[in-house]
């Protein structure tokens, strides 16, 4: 399958958080509108240094981030959300003392100016998460693992964005809570949001994928559609392994 | 009546409790305006004269320190700077420390600005190590300047005032500062920028992340600190007449300022309402009855006791006895509020 017309493209970053230990060694990835794109790879290879460099919190040494033909490299960490990406951090981000509500109020931040429609945008979360109604005024932090992941999504989604980052969206989840997570990722993908995933569950990551890229030591190894990596789960892992 | 001590935002129940609370304020505030107006008890006058002070200051460091949780043990460097603002101004030029207290709160921010670049990229420990040795080395350039005239200190002369007007005059100077700031703070707990501080102060990773500028907020939220900690400096050297870097700067200022928003509930605008006036009450009286040391180890418990079974300090306290007591329904909803 051939990208056409990505909605976010990482063309040869190059990033690290110092200059002398680069993470990223020149990454190419396209993300097309309305698919999920998966980033694979073993641990220290920089999916996570990937998503940050996207949402702003790592600079780019070299390379281009793209969203829509926009290069997004001088732009910081707000003003890239302002461009509709939300992005979803590996492990515990909710705000523990603060309730659900204000969670996802506060996930609202970019609407402040404009109370009417940020509370519209709040109780839309509570619609479509009716689970997380009655939990409205319980603090985030009593709550069970795969609740807060949920404030945090709701969090993440309350500004609407459409190209959406996800950072290991099922580490320390039970499998049940872990698979209702993947299947809210589909229905993301399916409302139109483009989704970057990185993710270590490899097989879970590429059953909702579009498409799939594998990262080496900061540079690109392999890639394509679901279909070429399904089959051959064992050998990726093996080769990540080195056995 | 204490109702006040207990909202936060909620239905009709918390706005009842909310109008309770304001008329409670508002009857308190009014005992205190009379009482300093008729008291004649110099001693009580100079004791609540030292009250609204450190009210001021724990509000004002309850700012960065409570809603944006930095734990900032610097309060004495930016007291100090703005206390030997308006005293070095009096002494070379002869201005009043009445007129010049805002350029000592320009002074102290303007230091806070200085300070706060590098410092607030430190968190936790390293941020509250750090200011605590940043007012160590402010106190040893003032003891060694000659424009501050060094360990010999400045003398301020006295107003001619009798002495119970004098403490009548600081009584009401440090309540309406007191009043001001205390409605600052309330102001900016329910303000965005206040929900920008809370954001930080949960986890500033997440902040970033939901597009709050980080940075941006912890500057101007240092900035705001340190202009009022410096407004009250200034005053203050006016009122002791007799500045050195040992009292300016002392470390006593910083730990009592962080003790009374501990005790009394860091983050919220009534803890420092509480903490101050029973902080130094007590104080007070234990010094009578025991030495200034005993008095600290009596204080130290009870901060030991406080950090185990009231960790959110006497206003996390009472928020729990609300919630046990005084339940109210969620107005959209109409269930009753599940305790947290």
């Amino acid at each position: 399958m051939t990208i056409s017309a990505p909605q976010l493209q990482i063309k040869g970053a190059v990033a690290g958080y110092t200059p002398a230990q680069q993470i990223l060694k020149g990454v190419d990835i396209a993300a097309a509108p309305g698919k999920i794109t998966v980033v694979l790879g073993p641990n220290g290879t920089g999916k996570s240094t990937l998503l940050k460099l996207v949402a702003g919190f790592v600079k780019a040494s070299e390379g281009d981030v793209l969203l829509n033909g926009k290069n997004l490299n001088a732009l910081p960490v707000h003003e890239r959300l302002g461009e509709g990406i939300g992005l979803l951090p590996q492990g515990r981000s909710a705000f523990p003392d603060l309730t659900v509500e204000e969670n996802i109020e506060l996930g609202g931040w970019s609407l402040r100016s404009d109370r009417k429609r940020l509370r519209e945008a709040v109780e839309a979360m509570f619609v479509r998460y009716p689970h997380l109604e009655k939990l409205r005024d319980r603090r985030a932090g009593t709550l069970s693992g795969g609740q807060q992941r949920a404030v945090e999504i709701a969090r993440m989604l309350v500004s609407n964005p459409s190209v959406l980052l996800i950072d290991e969206p099922s580490v320390g989840l039970s499998p049940i809570v872990a698979t209702q997570v993947y299947k809210e990722l589909v229905e993301l993908r399916d409302e139109g949001r483009t989704i970057l995933l990185v993710d270590q569950d490899v097989r879970a990551a590429i059953k909702i994928s579009d498409y799939v890229y594998v990262l080496t030591s900061g540079k690109n190894d392999i890639q394509g559609d679901r279909t070429a990596f399904e089959g051959d789960l064992g050998s990726i892992v093996r080769g990540w392994l080195g056995v | 009546m204490l109702s006040i001590f207990f909202v936060r935002k909620g239905g009709a129940e918390d706005r009842t409790l909310r109008l309770f609370g304001l008329v409670f304020c508002v009857l308190g505030l009014g005992a205190l305006i009379l009482y300093g107006a008729i008291g004649t008890k110099q001693g009580i006058l100079s004791l609540l004269g030292t009250v609204f002070l450190y009210v001021t200051l724990t509000q004002a460091w309850n700012i960065l320190g409570g809603y944006g949780g930095y734990l900032n043990f610097g309060t004495a460097t930016f007291f100090g700077v703005g206390a030997y603002t308006t005293a070095v101004l009096f002494h070379h030029y002869g201005l009043s420390p009445f007129l010049t207290a805002p350029i000592a709160g320009v002074m102290a921010a303007l230091l806070g600005v200085i300070v706060g670049v590098p410092t607030l990229r430190l968190r936790g420990a390293y941020f509250a190590i750090v200011t605590m040795i940043i007012t160590f080395a402010v106190q040893i350039v003032v003891l060694n300047a000659s424009i501050t005239q060094g360990p010999m200190g400045i003398f301020l002369p006295p107003l001619k005032l009798s002495p119970l007007a004098l403490e009548r005059l600081f009584f009401f100077m440090f309540l309406g500062l007191a009043v001001v700031v205390t409605l600052l703070v309330y102001a900016i707990e329910n303000s965005n920028f206040g929900w920008a501080l809370v954001a930080v102060r949960e986890d500033e990773d997440a902040a970033e992340v939901i597009g709050v500028k980080t940075t941006r907020i912890k500057y101007i939220a240092n900035a705001v600190a340190t202009f009022i900690i410096g407004i009250a400096g200034g005053i203050f050297a006016q009122r002791i007449m007799y500045l050195d870097p040992t009292t300016a700067f002392s470390f006593d200022i910083s730990l009592n300022v962080v003790l009374m928003a501990v005790i009394g509930g860091a983050g919220t605008w009534q803890g420092p309402l509480i903490a101050a006036p029973l902080i130094l009450v007590v104080a007070d009286m234990l010094r009578v009855t025991f030495t200034s040391e005993v008095n600290r180890v009596i204080f130290s418990i009870v901060v030991i006791v406080i950090a185990l079974y009231l960790p959110h300090g006497a206003m996390g306290f009472m928020t729990s006895l609300r919630q046990k007591y005084f339940k109210w329904r969620n107005p959209k909803t109409g269930d009753e509020v599940a305790s947290a």
